[in-house]
């Protein structure tokens, strides 16, 4: 379970999270809305340790994340996959060599087993067969293909989505919300994605919420965030 | 007023924190040591990058920095110093001072600033967050290696640029100050002592390391787009350069007594 209790981030002057609690519970699939620049992938790196909060605390199956040291947060960190906005693939690494990174870095799986977790995990993205192609000769949904591939190969409990189709046309980024509904329902995988498309958002998650001028405005499911009042709520979905 | 403390104020509190997170990130190298023999391969690519590749740039500026050192001195010389001394002052002048100086400055432009920008394009495109994501230590994998092999290297290009830099002097003495080779080199052989080639190659241990760190201190804390990319390209350079000449001076007084 991951549990945000009063965090506060902000960057210079710019006050982004301003005290935000949320639960987010195993086997759930939280997608977080919100406008653009209004914080939403500095809570999913505040969720990876990636930044510290200001004040408040990060709860993951009850640690602290505030608390633990470089070893012990790394340790936590494979129990997790990100899937980057961007992809955040590396150049100059094959597309095998990005999926099994994490993998041969922890030494925890022979050549031969990488060598099937690439190939498996590529398979079920659909990237098969591009194991040697470097990411410069992959499209944009490729490329975030890959980096879901890469995410997988971790055999991650948790899986974090960085706006999942953002800059995608509307094929590609289907593909990609079939991907994350397939891994939800079959591997019943905790994920939590942050996005602004709201059709992509309906896809993919089963709770909402919504991020409003540094806080949580909303937090419940489809039904519910149909049926409220709040306008500042309607507003936004009116528009997207 | 108000305004002018303010902006002091900034520029203090960038440098306590750029001060603070350098020797944070050398902490960071301090524990990922361990790992050393882990990263061989990673610290082997970076080795053939800085040095390999960079052989050619350092031969071409060692050649010329010879023979200037040699026709500046000859035209100082005369009719004060017996041309005699010139080998051994083209000699002491490159192993002490101009091989390891210009060679790191050089180099700082080269290396330092290729670091920065291949770092600070990771940064940016946040294949340095995807890195921890993975639960591995971006400064183990990344900025270690670097620095072992700024440290190897760096060495290993000034000798190569002493060697030339002193063919290169002594081609032009030979040439076109018309002293003979037996002249020139005899004074080398006289006069040069092992000391004084160990603690230019000292010094260039000292300026690899600032290279290096400079290179991903930078690279490591570049913000924004392509913009932030070149902001810190620009700063590894000139900071390396900079600590290069204020190091050279501090390190020339523990190794020199006059």
């Amino acid at each position: 379970m991951i549990r945000l209790e009063k965090v506060y981030k902000s960057f210079g002057t710019n006050e982004v999270l301003k005290g935000i609690d949320l639960e987010i519970n195993s086997g759930d699939s939280m997608v977080i809305f919100g406008a653009s620049g209004s914080g939403k992938s500095v809570m999913l790196k505040l969720i990876m340790g990636l930044l510290k909060p200001d004040e408040g605390d990060i709860y993951i199956d009850g640690k602290n994340i505030n608390e633990l040291k470089r070893s012990e947060l790394d340790e936590l960190r494979t129990r997790f996959g990100m899937l980057f906005q961007g992809a955040a693939l590396f150049d100059s690494m094959t597309v095998y060599e990005n999926v099994t990174l994490g993998r041969s870095e922890h030494g925890d799986m022979s050549k031969q087993d990488r060598i099937e977790c690439a190939r498996r995990n590529l398979e079920m993205v659909g990237l098969a067969g591009t194991e040697y192609k470097y990411p410069a000769e992959l499209s944009g949904g490729m490329k975030k293909r890959v980096g879901l591939a890469r995410a997988l190969c971790m055999e991650p409990e948790i899986i974090l989505y960085d706006e999942p189709t953002t800059g995608l046309d509307p094929v590609s980024a289907d593909k990609i919300n079939d991907l994350i509904i397939e891994l939800r329902d079959k591997l019943n995988i905790t994920s939590v994605a942050v996005t602004h498309d709201i059709y992509s958002a309906f896809r993919i998650g089963r709770r909402f919420a919504m991020l409003y001028e540094g806080n949580i405005r909303f937090d419940g499911t489809k039904e519910e965030m149909e049926s409220s009042d709040d306008q500042v709520l309607k507003d936004f979905l009116s528009h997207h | 007023m108000r305004k002018l403390i303010e902006s002091l104020g900034r520029i203090l509190i960038a440098f306590v924190a750029d001060i603070g997170g350098l020797f944070i990130m050398i902490w960071g190298i301090i524990l990922s040591v361990p790992t050393i023999f882990k990263r061989i391969r990673l610290i082997f690519e970076q080795m053939l990058m800085m040095g390999v590749r960079s052989l050619p740039l350092v031969i071409l500026t060692s050649v010329f920095t010879g023979s200037v050192t040699a026709w500046q001195a000859a035209y100082q010389f005369k009719g004060l110093v017996p041309l005699e001394w010139l080998g051994l002052t083209v000699a002491k002048t490159v192993f002490i001072e101009l091989g390891p100086v210009l060679t790191s400055l050089v180099l700082a432009g080269r290396v330092g600033a290729s670091i920065a920008a291949e770092l600070g394009t990771m940064r940016v495109t946040e294949q340095i967050d995807a890195l921890e994501s993975m639960g591995i230590n971006p400064v183990g994998y990344l900025v270690m290696p670097r620095l072992v092999a700024g440290m190897i290297m760096v060495p290993v290009l000034v000798m190569f640029a002493n060697i030339i830099a002193i063919l290169g002097g002594m081609v032009v003495a030979v040439m076109l100050v018309n002293i003979s080779y037996e002249t020139f080199t005899d004074s080398i052989k006289s006069y040069v002592y092992i000391r004084d080639v160990v603690s230019g190659l000292q010094k260039s241990v000292g300026f690899g390391a600032i290279i290096a760190l400079m290179g991903c201190y930078n690279g490591f804390n570049a913000k924004g787009g392509a913009e932030g990319v070149g902001l810190a390209t620009t700063r590894a350079v000139v900071l390396a350069s900079v600590l290069i000449l204020v190091s050279d001076y501090i390190m020339a007084t523990i190794l020199f007594n006059v």
